[in-house]
């Protein structure tokens, strides 16, 4: 028995029965828990209990007034005679009782007294006693026709013994184990409540990454696991690294204001921008250095793959993670700015079958057994595809990712030697999205404390 | 680019038998997927590379090809068009090419596909008519002879398409939707074409006239390209390729394209090394052939296709052909070391401990408000174009993101501890690691132990000095070379309701 159940049952031995607001005094404990306590017992049949309505009456300031002023209609008769419309406010009410008690009548157009001494009142005697009425004598209710009472409703619990309760034998059970017992070894005398695992408890809110840091950490492994080397890049970028040494024509509509974040100021471009330039000026017929030092911040990934390639030897794979920037207007399916990964595998030895089998093997180690690749089109590979996976709860197939070869004309100016890069790259909110069933990406940046707190883990 | 094709107008230039479900499926295979698609519509995306199927003609002749009907170099009929050219000098558009297709079976839906056709084409590489346009005119109209000059606004005059009367130079580029949408790419002049009257046809890159515009009555078309660049022959090669697939014939003019194909040399070992494939050089050449190349020892390349570089670009056509799902996958027998970035790693091991102090991690955006960091004082960084203000600064400080973080999430039960580890721009990229607690009683004493943490972690000693700073609180504000602490200034926190203590380190001292 817990311990506050063992001082009611104690308590309700002596008393057989009780109110609990009775109870509630002398044990220091509210009402309220002295009805849950009480509940608890009567479901092992110690104790009754049964909730009633009370009623608690309580003196207004009239009241108060005639207990010490006395009743208005007597303070009226100090005053008479007096000519009726003379009277102000309550005095009116005083001459209806007056007159009503026959202490007063009107004379020649004049109140006058026709009682010498009034005598004490029922009400009197019973307003001076109204807390040893009963809730229901109607006494009451005379009181508070004249309004020197009011009536406040409550509720009380009746709580009874039982005769299963009354042979009980009390045993307190202790709650929190304290150092005291055990240290002085008294554990071993106490009795200890059980506990029910199915007791709300007051929750923990665990420190969390946040899920796209999951996502990131989850991808770096995975990279990592296939023996790529991580690398990274500056989120301002020259256009030159972005657009140009990817093949990207200086007039192609994505470079575009509407589509691209541009920035003051202007980049120094590295030696190898001529053999750049060159392909363009074949290939498109022209090319601007001015463009090519524009600042932006970067688009895609794929511009720190070509730095890292530029400064790397075959065989190589290398891989990157980061923040992009797209001028977009921002809604449920756009950000302005979303995480990308980029991987590349530069070497002699490696054909479209292999992009293939790398695509199968780093979509697999990130949960998606089947893969699919479709034709698709961006400026700097050729072949090109588009990477969907099979959703098997949904039955679809979705795209996650775009992958390709490097064409000869990004690898050879960066490079210097014409091999194959194997390159691939996916958004990580994509993927947030889909694991969290988001229907808004924007979700992702709300940052809301409750869904960061409890939300799934990322596995 | 998404070209809206009727299923029906599709089925019926096609000359392969196949359903709706298998010309969507091949569709999707071909690299032109569908994007939506009923009964009625099919929205196919087509990509750069591919202006050849912007419209039913291209994609059918695409199509009997990949499904193995027509395959090879498409059979065209070469006729003398009959007509002459005078083409004099134009500084603003000097290039020009011209051609004509005779005899065309033409129909309201195919008038409606090459005004699709004409349009998207002028918007992709025609770069929104700056680089390339494109008029397409009723060969019956105008005669035998065109003649291509520059010539003044003033003295141009004649009565537009949709237009009910005749109208100058300038009337035109002050009056007319498509005047005005393209102005800024005239000046005082502009290039005209004239027919064999000395009417004028059309004003590039704006408008034609009405007399001679196309109707679904149609049977001979006269095509031209004006451009500021060169190219301009392959531009009108899409617009009459794309027409004769309905038959007739096409006619040469000159200046314009000759129609012969590019010649390659087949490298069969190449092709198959970068695919990974081992085909014969028959296998090859059926693949060409379905991709509609033709082959004669050379592989000929049709002039549509100036998506066609090199050789790799062949490799793609063999994949495609091939079939992509039919690429099984294989990993080279290579071996190579990974290495992770120690940076990376570091990070990763400060939010460890962040969140082992119970930190949430927040990712807020690099692009911010300027009115956000109005509080920071320094100088801002802002792109040049932004879409919207909201987005239009990059932050100097982690501290107004994760503020505006915890002004919306008030009705989330406290404390609230958030921290965020990430770049900031001053106008170098610096990494920052900023936390805040949020709560009661939070205070000066809580957020140093924080601090105190984490220096000590990394072996750190600073010297913190009470100091000043915008987003702290007077007497409350430890700064040293590692960052700053403190209780947040009370103008700050009082739109919280809940007093807050903040950090800010600058982690390149640290790492």
């Amino acid at each position: 028995m817990h311990p506050s159940e063992a001082k009611l049952m104690r308590l309700m031995k002596e008393k057989q029965k009780a109110k609990a607001s009775d109870l509630s005094q002398s044990l220091g404990i509210g009402k309220d828990i002295i009805g849950r306590l009480a509940y608890s017992l009567s479901k092992k049949n110690l104790l009754t209990i049964e909730k009633v309505k009370t009623r608690t009456s309580r003196l207004t300031s009239e009241g108060k007034d005639v207990l010490k002023n006395g009743l208005i209609e007597k303070k009226l008769l100090k005053k008479l005679p007096i000519e009726p419309n003379k009277l102000q406010g309550s005095e009116k009410i005083a001459l209806n009782w007056a007159l009503k008690r026959g202490w007063a009548e009107v004379k020649e157009g004049k109140v006058v007294r026709i009682v010498e001494k009034t005598p004490t009142t029922n009400e009197e005697i019973w307003l001076k006693n109204f807390k040893k009425l009963s809730h229901e004598d109607s006494k009451l209710k005379v009181l508070k026709k004249r309004k020197w009472i009011s009536f406040k409703e409550d509720f009380d619990y009746i709580i009874c013994l039982t005769e299963a309760g009354g042979v009980k034998e009390i045993e307190e059970q202790i709650t929190q184990m304290t150092p005291a017992m055990l240290v002085n070894g008294k554990w071993k005398e106490k009795k200890f409540k059980a506990f029910s695992p199915n007791t709300p408890v007051p929750q923990i809110y665990a420190g969390r990454f946040h899920p796209l840091n999951e996502i990131i950490q989850k991808i770096r492994r995975v990279f990592l696991e296939m023996g790529f080397t991580e690398v990274e890049g500056k989120h301002i970028e020259s256009t030159f690294w972005d657009f140009d040494a990817l093949f990207v024509p200086q007039d192609h509509p994505a470079r575009e204001m509407q589509d691209t974040f541009y920035m003051k100021g202007k980049q120094e471009l590295p030696e190898l921008a001529k053999s750049v330039a060159d392909i363009h000026k074949k290939s498109w017929g022209s090319w601007s250095k001015r463009e090519a030092q524009r600042q932006v911040l970067r688009t895609h990934m794929t511009s720190v793959s070509a730095h890292a390639l530029s400064k790397a030897k075959p065989p190589a794979k290398i891989f990157t993670i980061g923040k992009v920037f797209r001028n977009e207007t921002v809604d449920y399916k756009h950000l302005a700015e979303f995480h990308q990964v980029d991987g590349i595998v530069f070497d002699e030895n490696v054909n479209f079958n292999n992009l293939v089998g790398y695509l199968k093997d780093f979509f697999r180690k990130l949960g998606f057994k089947k893969i699919r690749i479709r034709p698709a089109y961006f400026p700097y590979t050729e072949m090109s595809a588009e990477v969907d996976v099979w959703l098997e709860e949904k039955g679809t197939w979705f795209e996650l990712g775009g992958s390709g070869i490097f064409r000869p004309e990004v690898v050879k100016p960066l490079t210097g030697v014409d091999v194959p890069v194997l390159a691939w790259g996916l958004g990580i909110e994509r993927i947030a999205m889909l694991y969290y069933g988001l229907k808004d990406i924007r979700e992702l940046y709300k940052s809301n404390i409750n869904w960061l707190r409890n939300r799934e883990v990322f596995l | 680019m998404i070209v809206e094709i009727p299923y029906k107008e599709l089925a019926s230039l096609l000359k392969v038998k196949a359903s709706l479900e298998q010309i969507v499926k091949a569709l999707d295979m071909f690299g032109t997927p569908v994007d939506e698609f009923d009964k009625d519509i099919l929205r196919v995306e087509v990509f750069p590379n591919r202006v050849d199927m912007l419209s039913p003609e291209g994609i059918a002749r695409s199509l009997d090809g990949f499904l193995g009907h027509s395959v090879g170099y498409p059979l065209w009929n070469l006729m003398p068009s009959g007509i002459e050219t005078v083409v004099g000098k134009s500084k603003t558009r000097p290039f020009i090419s011209f051609s004509s297709v005779q005899d065309v079976p033409f129909t309201e839906v195919a008038l409606k596909s090459l005004m699709q056709l004409q349009e998207k084409l002028h918007v992709s590489i025609g770069r929104n008519r700056r680089k390339y346009s494109i008029g397409v005119y009723d060969t019956d109209k105008i005669g035998k002879q065109v003649t291509y000059k520059e010539m003044p606004l003033k003295e141009i005059e004649f009565k537009p398409i949709g237009e009910k009367s005749e109208m100058t130079g300038y009337e035109i580029l002050e009056s007319t939707e498509k005047g005005m949408d393209f102005a800024h790419l005239l000046g005082d002049t502009a290039p005209v074409l004239m027919d064999e009257k000395n009417r004028i046809m059309a004003m590039a890159p704006i408008t034609g006239a009405d007399y001679c515009k196309v109707t679904k009555d149609t049977k001979n078309f006269f095509v031209d390209s004006t451009g500021t660049e060169k190219g301009t022959d392959s531009v009108v090669t899409l617009i009459t390729t794309s027409l004769v697939q309905r038959g007739g014939s096409l006619g040469i003019v000159v200046p314009g394209p000759t129609y012969l194909p590019r010649r390659m040399k087949l490298d069969q070992s190449y092709l198959n090394k970068i695919t990974g494939l081992n085909l014969t050089k028959t296998k090859l050449q059926n693949a060409l052939l379905k991709m509609r190349f033709g082959f004669d020892g050379d592989i000929l390349i049709p002039s549509y296709r100036f998506d066609i570089f090199n050789k790799i670009d062949i490799a793609e056509d063999i994949a495609i052909a091939h079939g992509y799902t039919k690429f099984k996958g294989e990993l080279p027998p290579s071996y190579s070391p990974g290495e992770s970035l120690k940076v990376r790693e570091l990070e990763q091991e400060i939010r460890k401990i962040m969140t082992g102090m119970k930190f949430i991690e927040l990712k807020t955006y690099m692009l911010t408000s300027p009115s956000l960091l109005s509080m920071a004082g320094s100088p801002t960084l802002e792109v040049t174009n932004p879409k919207s203000s909201e987005y239009s600064t990059l932050r100097q400080s982690l501290l107004p993101g994760l503020f505006d973080v915890l002004s919306i999430n008030t009705n989330a039960q406290y404390p609230h501890n958030v921290f965020e580890l990430g770049h900031i721009f001053t106008p170098d990229e610096k990494l920052k690691l900023s936390g805040i607690i949020a709560h009661t009683d939070a205070n000066f004493a809580e957020i140093k132990a924080v601090v105190d943490r984490l220096v000590k972690m990394f072996s750190i000693k600073a010297k913190w000095e009470l100091g000043n700073h915008p987003f702290f609180m007077e007497g409350r504000t430890a700064l040293s070379e590692f960052g700053v602490y403190g209780e947040v200034s009370p103008a700050i926190s009082e739109k919280f309701g809940v007093p807050l203590a903040a950090f800010e380190l600058n982690l390149e001292r640290i790492l």
